[in-house]
């Protein structure tokens, strides 16, 4: 950040794609994008002095890869940032201790190095999962704070021999590393200053596994924890009280004819009064395991009832669609889907049903009311008509069905409400609930949805903002909520010099 | 009278869902809100003995007093933050616990039932562990509050109550 202006950096290809932005309209504001050289300073700076930083920034740079590339361990996948101090090529560039100035400016820039040799956050995340600060004298983590915004998903850290005397020392680090899962504190005064500190640090990281070369907990422990918080209402397998196979067979047709042909679908089920929605959740957490980037919305936009962005009334009202023949022109609108067979790949959803009084009688005999069904399924669906990229959606769709109108199908769909979101596995069933009082809908492989649960409960999740995607996802690797997270961090605590450029200066 | 006009019927549900996630969900983030939770469902009565049907993560919630102990009990602490929620009516007439001399419909969108589905995100907490922002879905049934309704109502009433309510962590 400088004044207004928000300096990123971008492959060439996204830098084409982000120009496009040049002159929108943004909260009021027009926008201007230009692409700057790499390593070059915006154009505040005299051309004399930009060369020579730039240059001068440049070695810098290729120093601290130098370094950085003798202290890996590929085989350990280690970053051993020990004794530092004691590192001929940071002496050589001014790095003394972390109390100096320099080496305060030091540390940050040595982990912008490091970030930026990652394309992607997955794949450092792959290749450091340790990092060893071993040995540097520190008396606080505020001159290497740098490391938890840098490399948040580490999961051994080595903070031995350093001059850590209590908590408050580390305690910026508290809801930082959530991964962590070994520890190693000792030979630091905290050991006898404070006696307790592994129960607190326990409390700290809650898949600490190891604690000063000491077992505190085990997996399944962790397992154990990590579940009772994330799921304090346990998840059973789906709730779903049919009458007379009803919802069943409705949802067999669905599946296959609004992904084979949906004007057949609409003359099954649906009339003059059924009403249909779209809303697009753009916001929607995703799995940290599974952050394939998010396929255009554009075929949806237009037909978005997200009734949190869509505020006036006239447009909620033209985004219900009522009847066939509305209903047949957005269909057509949309892509061609493939749903997952529910046959063989049932747990890929999750169906509940239940009854629901209280109908409107398209026969006019029970002015009172009649009884109906309300369906809501959870799954995704792929769209065909991209030509290569594979687009998976996840979506939740409600369905409330009442009897039909004399003379028609016996079924109706009174409602069918769809809602969309960015791809990510189904939550499944987890082990502890108790999945036997539950009667699960046809078909479904308890078994595989177990698995499944297990497999899911360890992974981390995260949430996203939207604003500022368009500027950062390529440069974290389409990991949304990383990207905002960094981008923010890096702005409050750097100042705009101790970026690249200002290294040198 | 007549039945609602389209514009009434997308005018009058829209407000109610717009009120539903704006404090729903506020209460179930506030500790002391829990306490009130029960107000937001339907209450059985003699004359229509219907009792709120509800499901969390596949669980069947005996009544809505079960429903708010679970949150004060079970629940520490959440966070839930609604991303997207849409809004249809069901009947533009409903009529379970109405009686059978007032059947006919209402012009002004009183009588109607609104299904609401709702996505966002929900991060809940332990002593000092938190847990991992996950993804919900939830859909609710929203019916009139009779006793809301009338000149001789009491003012503070919620307008509308939860029918149904099916609730899943999808992440």
């Amino acid at each position: 950040m400088k004044g207004d202006s928000v300096i990123i950096t971008a492959s060439p290809e996204d830098i084409e794609q982000i120009s496009k932005l040049n002159n929108f309209m943004f909260a009021g504001a027009t926008l201007r994008i230009k692409a700057y050289e790499r390593g070059s300073t915006p154009p505040s700076a005299g051309s004399e002095e930009k060369k020579a930083v730039s240059q001068s920034a440049q070695e810098t740079k290729e120093k601290f890869r130098a370094i950085l590339a003798t202290r890996y361990d590929g085989n350990l996948k280690l970053l051993n940032l020990s004794a530092l101090a004691q590192d001929a090529g940071l002496l050589e560039m001014g790095f003394g201790t972390f109390d100096g100035k320099t080496t305060s400016k030091l540390f940050p820039a040595l982990m912008v190095v490091a970030d930026q040799l990652f394309k992607t956050w997955q794949e450092k995340r792959d290749a450091i999962v340790s990092v060893s600060l071993a040995n540097n004298g520190l008396s606080d983590v505020s001159g290497v704070t740098a490391l938890a915004q840098t490399f948040p998903d580490i999961k051994n850290l080595d903070l031995s021999s350093n001059n850590f005397k209590d908590l408050k020392s580390i305690a910026s680090w508290r809801w930082k590393f959530r991964s962590l899962e070994t520890l190693v504190l000792s030979n630091n005064p905290i050991e006898t200053q404070e006696p307790n500190f592994n129960v607190e640090i326990m409390k700290w990281f809650p898949r600490l596994q190891n604690l000063n070369y000491v077992q505190v907990r085990t997996p399944e422990e962790v397992a154990a924890t990590l579940e009772a918080v994330n799921t304090p209402i346990p998840i059973s397998g789906p709730d779903f009280r049919d009458v007379s196979q009803v919802g069943e067979n409705f949802i067999r047709q669905f599946v296959a004819l609004y992904d084979s042909d949906r004007n057949a679908l609409l003359s099954s089920f649906y009339d003059a009064e059924s009403v249909h929605s779209i809303a697009i959740n753009m916001s929607a957490p995703r799995n940290r395991e599974h952050s394939t980037p998010v396929p255009g919305w554009d075929a949806y936009m237009k037909h978005s009832r997200n009734l949190v962005k869509l505020t006036y009334a006239g447009p909620r009202l033209n985004r219900r669609y009522k009847g066939i023949q509305a209903i047949q022109q957005v269909w057509s609108e949309l892509p061609a889907t493939r749903h997952p067979d529910l046959a063989t790949e049932s747990a890929k959803y999750l169906i509940e049903c239940h009854p629901l009084p209280g109908l409107a009688d398209p026969s006019g005999q029970n002015p009172g009311g009649v009884d109906g069904l309300i369906i809501t399924m959870h799954g995704e669906f792929e769209e065909q008509n991209t030509s290569t990229e594979k687009a998976l959606r996840s979506f939740s769709r409600t369905f409330v069905l009442g009897p039909g109108a004399p003379g028609g199908s016996p079924i109706r769909v009174v409602s069918d409400m769809l809602g969309l979101r960015a791809w990510a596995p189904l939550a499944m069933p987890s082990n502890q609930a108790n999945i036997a009082t539950q009667a699960p809908p046809p078909n479904v492989n308890i078994e595989q949805q177990q698995k499944e649960a297990m497999a899911g409960q360890l992974m981390e999740k995260t949430g996203m903002t939207m604003e500022f995607a368009v500027l950062c996802l390529e440069q974290t690797g389409w990991q949304l909520p990383q990207a905002f997270d960094a981008f923010q961090q890096n702005r409050d605590k750097l100042p705009p010099n101790a970026f690249i450029a200002g290294i040198a200066g | 009278m007549a039945e609602p006009a389209d514009d009434v019927q997308v005018k009058v549900a829209s407000d109610a869902a717009e009120k539903f996630v704006e404090s729903y969900y506020p209460a179930l983030n506030n500790p002391k809100g829990r306490a009130h939770l029960a107000d937001f469902y339907i209450k059985p009565t003699e004359a229509s003995p219907l009792q709120a049907d509800i499901t969390l993560n596949g669980n069947t919630v005996a009544d809505p007093a079960q429903l708010q102990s679970i949150f004060e009990t079970q629940v520490a602490k959440a966070q839930y933050e609604v991303q997207s929620f849409d809004c249809q009516v069901i009947n533009t007439n409903y009529n379970v616990g109405v009686d059978s001399t007032k059947l006919g419909p209402n012009k002004d969108g009183k009588k109607m039932s609104i299904l609401v589905m709702v996505s966002g995100s929900v991060k809940y907490f332990k002593e000092s562990t938190d847990g991992e922002t996950r993804g919900f879905t939830e859909n609710v049934v929203l019916v009139p509050n009779w006793e809301a309704q009338g000149p001789k109502a009491p003012k503070g009433l919620k307008k509308w109550l939860i029918q149904s309510q099916t609730f899943r962590l999808v992440l």
